[in-house]
């Protein structure tokens, strides 16, 4: 069963767009008009373009009213990612109050409950998701829009499954991929699908990309029995999708083969953790580790269950985890039961001085309802200003709010009492994907 | 909160890409770590018999004022002494730091941008790493029945493949080409290749069929054979390994060579080593044959498939996440290699140890499984 090198279907180059201009809106037009030509020539439809575009207004309108001294210089990128297009805003983090990088932001009103003067979120609205991130001395904020595909039809159970035992493991073609698509619809429950399996052009995006991989078992006369996929989390977390088995016949094998294959391409990369979320009980038991069930609220408010495996990649080498008091029980517990070997210290509150306010690093994923929130800062708001947020997710709609702490990072951990006092509580750990361990908290009840 | 610094716009492409191997920690922080009062390495294909009587005077009469001074740069009496033994010449063997140092040497001497190697895909990872870290393409050929497939191999060269890399017997699988496998494959690169073929685990091979390589090096000037004192003459801890080619070959690769690179002790004793008259591999042969009987036998009793080839290991096929096996076995002072990132999932390798070792790693392994 070979397995053919993952690059050869990575075709799309790397093509973007760049300027670099003073935070001063008298710029505005020379950027909405170089966003705009840029979405289109790389790959965004006229309405699509438009919405970025409007986007990039808000946000501009938001760094350049007084927040960003006029002296500092924003970078604007767009990014053909093959299925989105990515435009990232990247300035020095210094010199102006943090504050104003919370999605609840008000400047110019002195009413904290004006939603409407929020510029971030406004931008939010009209893309697909918006991320604020810091990287070292720099942060920036990313908008993404994704590109449109057709919906694929829906495909019944082929006449002639496939049968046998004689298949091997390779990369599909893009012919392939988007046969995949509506075969893994037919034989899986719809909610229990990413959504990019409606959408074989995106599927098929994605791959070229290089962003995800693919794996199919194919039979001698091209029949396709499963197929699983990955991508990378982080650079330390890839997340496999799938197995997905197209008939009864040599179902096990042929999970246990995608499996195999999509591990052992992954063995000798920079990934230690491998989490998987399977669709169906099989034998992956026999290849992760079950981490626990999240429950999700899909936009159209149906209860999702989604069940998290992993694996480590590598010999597990150790690692410290901080912890406030009221969260050491849980962390040894779950480290226990995981045999995850960490050194947990304790976390405490020595009366040090820290900042007035905290940020709080978004992601929006409007189409999954879902809200990822990071510390970026930590301040004395802390609490206000999670209280806000969620009041803002809330009015938004958003109904998966999920916070991340990096239980690696003291000062991540030092906001865990601050989460569990509302509302938050611990659903799962991912472990290595971080500085240290991760733990997702989730706001309980997550219908608004 | 650390402002934090990148030089990754410095960096080649090919090194951005690659991830560095992490080594384990000292026993004394993986004891702490995994809380086990004791720790039974079984990952490393070490010796547990440690280094031949000879050598372990050697080590203990090094006199300390010798540190001072810089061992022979290029191995000097080493190189005549395997020169006398093989019937070759010194200028035919080179020494590095471990035979991973000489793996760089040869992939240095013969490859720049656009070339490529051929080497299995579930294989010693170092040959892949040493190439792709160098902006070299490693093709990797899937095995074949557990063996390198000298046929898949042929086919996969082009006209820039340089080095064709055989590990025999091959770690982790233990599988060899016998002299006939090797030579055929050798008619067929007929000289337009260099053809490594690493013997690191060669000493524990009892099979008459299996190659004399360095009596083939006459007749085959494009072979270049690796050996190692890590396994075997249970050297490993002072990191000494060499290779044997033609004159030829060997002409080139010194001058990637990096001199003054093994120190006086791993010299003196590699010297008592090659002077040793053999009773202590006998030794570790026996004890090897008897501990892989001792387990096979078990894991036949748990069902649990395995390999057991040539070599002082045995990969075992769990039913459980490799990883996960090693993190419960190293709770109770086992250590074994995960075969992950040798591309055997849920596959463990296990090197062939003292009684009480092994009986701690069938106890632990039965109290996993259960």
């Amino acid at each position: 069963m070979p397995v053919n090198k993952l690059s050869e279907i990575a075709s799309i180059p790397l093509q973007q767009t760049a300027i670099r201009i003073p935070a001063d809106d008298r710029f505005l037009p020379v950027v909405m008009a170089f966003v705009e030509q840029s979405s289109l020539v790389l790959g965004l439809k006229k309405t699509e373009a438009l919405r970025m575009t409007l986007a990039t207004e808000e946000l501009l309108l938001h760094l350049c009213g007084g927040i960003i001294p006029c002296e500092h210089q924003i970078r604007i990128r767009c990014i053909n990612k093959g299925y989105f297009i990515q435009t990232d805003f990247s300035f020095p983090g210094t010199g102006f109050n943090m504050q104003a990088f919370n999605l609840t932001a008000t400047p110019g009103t002195q009413d904290p409950s004006d939603f409407d003067d929020m510029r971030l979120i406004l931008a939010s609205r009209s893309v697909d998701r918006l991320k604020i991130r810091r990287n070292g001395n720099q942060l920036r904020i990313s908008l993404i829009k994704e590109k449109k595909y057709p919906r694929a039809s829906e495909l019944a159970k082929p006449l002639f499954p496939f049968a046998g035992n004689d298949f091997a493991i390779r990369c599909p073609s893009a012919d392939e991929l988007k046969f995949m698509a509506p075969l893994t619809r037919a034989f899986y429950p719809e909610l229990s699908l990413p959504v990019f399996f409606q959408y074989p052009g995106m599927l098929v995006d994605m791959m070229q990309s290089g962003e995800y991989h693919a794996l199919i078992a194919a039979g001698p006369a091209g029949e396709i029995g499963g197929g699983m996929l990955w991508h990378s989390l982080s650079d330390r977390t890839i997340e496999a999708i799938g197995p997905y088995v197209f008939g009864d016949s040599g179902s096990d094998r042929i999970a246990g083969s995608l499996i195999e294959a999509c591990i052992s391409e992954a063995g000798r990369t920079s990934a230690i953790a491998m989490i998987c979320h399977p669709p169906a009980t099989g034998q992956y038991h026999e290849y992760f580790e079950f981490l626990g069930d999240m429950d999700q609220c899909s936009a159209g408010g149906a209860l999702i269950r989604q069940s998290s495996w992993f694996r480590l990649m590598h010999e597990d080498m150790g690692s410290v985890a901080w912890a406030p008091a009221e969260f050491e029980a849980y962390l040894r517990q779950t480290y226990s039961r995981l045999f995850l070997p960490r050194e947990i210290r304790m976390v405490t509150d020595d009366g040090e001085a820290q900042p007035a306010h905290s940020v709080l690093s978004t992601q929006i994923d409007r189409p999954g309802s879902r809200v990822d929130l990071d510390i970026l800062w930590p301040g004395a708001d802390m609490e206000d200003n999670l209280q806000r947020h969620l009041q803002l997710f809330r009015k938004e709609g958003l109904r998966n709010v999920v916070f991340e702490i990096d239980v690696g990072s003291a000062w991540k951990s030092a906001a865990i009492p601050c989460l569990l006092r509302n509302g938050f509580q611990p659903v799962q750990i991912l472990p290595y994907a971080g500085e240290g361990d991760i733990i997702l908290f989730q706001s309980f009840p997550c219908t608004p | 909160m650390s402002r934090s610094v990148s030089f990754q716009h410095l960096a080649p492409e090919y090194v951005q890409r690659f991830e560095a191997y992490v080594p384990s920690k000292p026993d004394d922080e993986l004891k702490k770590l995994f809380g086990c009062s004791h720790l039974f390495r079984l990952n490393n294909n070490e010796n547990p018999l440690g280094p031949c009587p000879s050598a372990v005077q050697v080590i203990r009469d090094f006199v300390p004022s010798q540190a001072s001074v810089y061992p022979s740069g290029d191995c000097w009496h080493l190189r005549q002494k395997l020169a006398e033994q093989h019937g070759m010449e010194p200028d035919q063997f080179l020494f590095g730091n471990g035979a991973n140092e000489v793996i760089a040497f040869v992939i240095k001497a013969f490859c720049q941008k656009g070339d490529n190697i051929i080497t299995a895909d579930k294989t010693f990872a170092v040959y892949e790493w040493v190439a792709e870290f160098s902006g070299i393409e490693a093709r990797r050929v899937p095995l074949k029945d557990y063996g390198f497939d000298d046929d898949e191999m042929i086919r996969s060269i082009d006209d820039r493949t340089k080095i064709l890399f055989v590990c025999n017997p091959n770690n982790p699988t233990g599988t060899y080409w016998d002299a006939g496998t090797l030579r055929g494959f050798l008619n067929r690169v007929n000289g337009r290749q260099i053809v490594v073929v690493d013997e690191a685990y060669c000493e524990y091979v009892e099979n008459p069929d299996f190659p004399d390589s360095m009596a083939m090096i006459t007749e085959y000037p494009n072979l270049v054979v690796f050996r190692t004192f890590s396994k075997m003459h249970a050297l490993a801890g002072l990191r000494i390994g060499y290779l044997a080619g033609s004159r030829e070959a060997v002409d080139i690769i010194r001058r990637t060579c990096v001199v003054y690179s093994v120190n006086t002790l791993a010299q003196a004793a590699a010297f008592a080593v090659l002077n040793d008259n053999g009773e202590h591999v006998q030794h570790t042969r026996n004890l090897v044959r008897r501990q892989k009987q001792v387990l096979t036998e078990y894991l036949v009793g748990q069902g649990l498939p395995f390999l057991s080839g040539e070599g002082n290991f045995v990969m075992i096929r769990l039913p459980m996440s490799d990883s996960l096996a090693y993190r419960r076995l190293m709770m109770q002072g086992v250590m074994i290699r995960t075969m992950t990132g040798f591309r055997f999932p849920n596959w463990i390798r296990v090197t062939m140890a003292l009684p009480d070792a092994m009986d701690a790693f069938m106890t632990g392994l039965e109290s996993i499984l259960t």
